[in-house]
């Protein structure tokens, strides 16, 4: 196994539900667990050995880390930890992924859809306190399922180097918000914001698009990275 | 002799390339058996234990690697 990466045990301390499918789930091992903002872990989610992985949403105190659990997929991992309850040990490998911030990105556009907040929230709580710019756009379909939004305006009134916005794809004419995709919000800012790091988070199909978009929008290829789910 | 080297694994391990999404985790786990590029590569059978092997199969997220002992199948079950 690579220098860093481990096998251990830990136990879910904290479960408890943010918004429809989505589960906030607090993991904390006997030992130190390092990562940086962006990794993942693999979970081992099944007696067959089966395993999934999930991105770190959240450092906890006492070296714990969080993970936002999306069950909608209705999988074997979602069973898993629509299942377990707080007192009980999982079988975690990691971290993993290289889905991490550059140094050198001055600036940087964090660009999420549906579950693909998880790392991007805890990046961007990070970089925000480092003083980097940072701009998150993220994108859900339904106003019933998002959260975080209060907490993520209460950043933008903190952090003046902070810029949110939340745009929602599926919504009836009573929305005031954002309404459509990423893009159309990225679109809007990007002659501003084309020299910082890209960071894409979110579905397989979601994020090559959003590249694409990106590139054929002038964002050089070595600014953008990106994670698929 | 490489003492991090196992001298001789049971399990083989193969890699479906058309399922492969080259995320990489495979060559996180058993970093000396895979190889991660443009397609992922097997580069040394005996490179890792057994138990790191099949670990990298179970966490591949397209479930693209299989393991095998002789005859029998031991991963995907």
């Amino acid at each position: 196994m690579k220098k860093g990466v481990s096998l251990k045990k830990m136990k879910v301390v904290e479960k408890r539900r943010m918004k429809g499918d989505f589960w906030w789930v607090v993991l904390k091992g006997d030992e130190d667990f390092k990562f940086e903002a962006g990794q993942y872990v693999s979970v081992k989610v099944s007696e067959k050995g089966e395993r999934r992985d999930y991105s770190i949403a959240g450092r906890e105190k006492d070296e714990g880390l969080a993970l936002l659990v999306d069950v909608g997929p209705g999988g074997v991992g979602s069973r898993f930890f629509e299942n377990i309850k707080e007192g009980e040990m999982v079988e975690v490998l990691g971290p993993m992924g290289e889905f991490t911030v550059r140094d050198e990105d001055k600036s940087l556009v964090m660009i999420a859809t549906g579950s693909g907040i998880a790392p991007i929230k805890i990046m961007v709580e990070e970089e925000i306190k480092k003083g980097k710019r940072v701009w998150l756009v993220w994108g859900m379909r339904y106003e019933n399922d998002v959260f975080w939004v209060k907490m993520f305006k209460e950043w933008k009134e903190k952090h003046a180097n902070f810029r949110f916005d939340l745009v929602l794809s599926k919504v009836g004419e009573e929305w005031k918000g954002k309404r459509g995709h990423v893009q159309d919000v990225v679109g809007k800012g990007l002659e501003e914001w084309k020299g910082s790091g890209f960071y894409v988070c979110g579905s397989r199909e979601t994020v090559e698009d959003v590249e694409r978009w990106l590139l054929s929008n002038g964002v050089k290829l070595e600014l953008v990275r990106k994670e698929k789910f | 002799m490489n003492k991090d080297k196992p001298e001789k694994t049971k399990y083989r391990v193969l890699v479906d390339g058309g399922k492969c999404m080259g995320c990489g985790t495979c060559e996180v786990v058993a970093e000396k058996t895979f190889k991660v590029g443009k397609i992922t590569e097997i580069v040394d059978q005996d490179g890792n234990s057994d138990e790191e092997k099949l670990l990298a199969a179970q966490s591949c997220p397209e479930g693209a690697i299989e393991v095998w002992e002789g005859e029998k199948k031991v991963w995907p079950k």
